[in-house]
């Protein structure tokens, strides 16, 4: 019986990860011509009229925000405790990913915020821990690029990503912590959704074509990241034959 | 759609542009890396003597 941790091996992953992907990828296409059809014939909402359609992408991008830093925080907790390097390059490649959605997230809100409540941007508890999370995927990513791929850097890189976590919970709740201008939870809150079912139903389905797409182009990313370390390594180990060959030659020579 | 179209239009495009230029750019990179790792291996499998 496989176990998960099989998988951890960049060789094994690179086999799953070659079977997996063009049915993630499928998935997520399928998932989001669906999810689509379902936001643009959903009703308008009684209030906010047409732009309520911002929600379908806005929330399942804030969704994946915080979902990528939880796979951060987890690829990272795997580089400390096991000194993995396929946690490594899950965790290097995750602050890209992250750092996309939630600048989706934060331009999609400032867009669907001036019509609403007539500014693109306030310093709101929510809107600015949004901010936060998208420096701290900034930060992530100028670590690594300045550190390149030294088990230094991954340790460090680590630290910071499990330091910046704290960041999370302050999102979720900072809506129910402080008097905030960005509407309380609506869909995972005690006593169920909110949302009437025509408008729950596509951004259910959004939500989860943002989960498989962002899970197929992450995958794409640690396959890539594998790739890349091989050829690292390749380069290295000619730069070394030639160097022993050079030597070879001036030994023999008279 | 009415008044607010454009803000509604731009959401969906910069959603379509940024998420679309990153699975782009993975994507262009993994066929750079193939192209190099092929090229080694090339370089590996091609007789001795055979570099210029």
């Amino acid at each position: 019986m496989p176990n998960i941790l099989d998988y951890a091996n960049p060789t094994r992953f690179l086999n799953f990860a070659r079977i997996a992907l063009p049915w993630l990828g499928g998935m997520s296409l399928v998932l989001l011509a669906i999810g689509l059809y379902g936001a643009f014939t959903a009703p308008p909402d009684y209030q906010q009229g047409e732009t309520v359609r911002i929600m379908y992408i806005h929330v399942p991008a804030a969704w994946l925000a915080i979902f990528a830093y939880v796979v951060m925080t987890s690829a990272a907790l795997g580089v400390l405790v096991w000194k993995h390097p396929l946690a490594d390059a899950a965790q290097k490649t995750a602050a890209g990913l992250g750092a996309a959605f939630t600048f989706v997230c934060l331009v999609t809100g400032s867009l669907w915020g001036k019509p609403m409540w007539g500014t693109y941007w306030v310093w709101d508890a929510r809107l600015t821990s949004m901010l936060v999370l998208f420096l701290l995927y900034l930060g992530l990513i100028a670590v690594r690029q300045t550190m390149d791929d030294t088990p230094r850097g991954a340790r460090i890189a680590s630290i910071m990503t499990i330091v910046g976590a704290i960041d999370i919970p302050i999102i979720k709740y900072s809506v129910d912590w402080w008097n905030t201008l960005h509407q309380p939870a609506s869909v995972f809150r005690v006593g169920g959704p909110t949302i009437s079912a025509s408008m729950l139903w596509p951004l259910l389905v959004m939500a989860l074509a943002a989960t498989t797409l962002f899970l197929t182009l992450h995958f794409m990313a640690i396959r890539n990241e594998i790739l890349r370390r091989r050829l690292a390594r390749l380069s290295m180990q000619a730069l070394h034959e030639e160097a022993r060959v050079e030597q070879i030659a001036l030994e023999a020579a008279p | 759609m009415t008044e607010h179209a454009s803000f509604v239009l731009l959401a969906y495009a910069t959603c379509f542009v940024t998420i679309g230029g990153v699975a782009l750019r993975i994507a262009l990179d993994y066929r750079r890396l193939r192209n190099e790792l092929s090229r080694y291996n090339e370089n590996l499998s091609s007789p001795a003597g055979d570099d210029d």
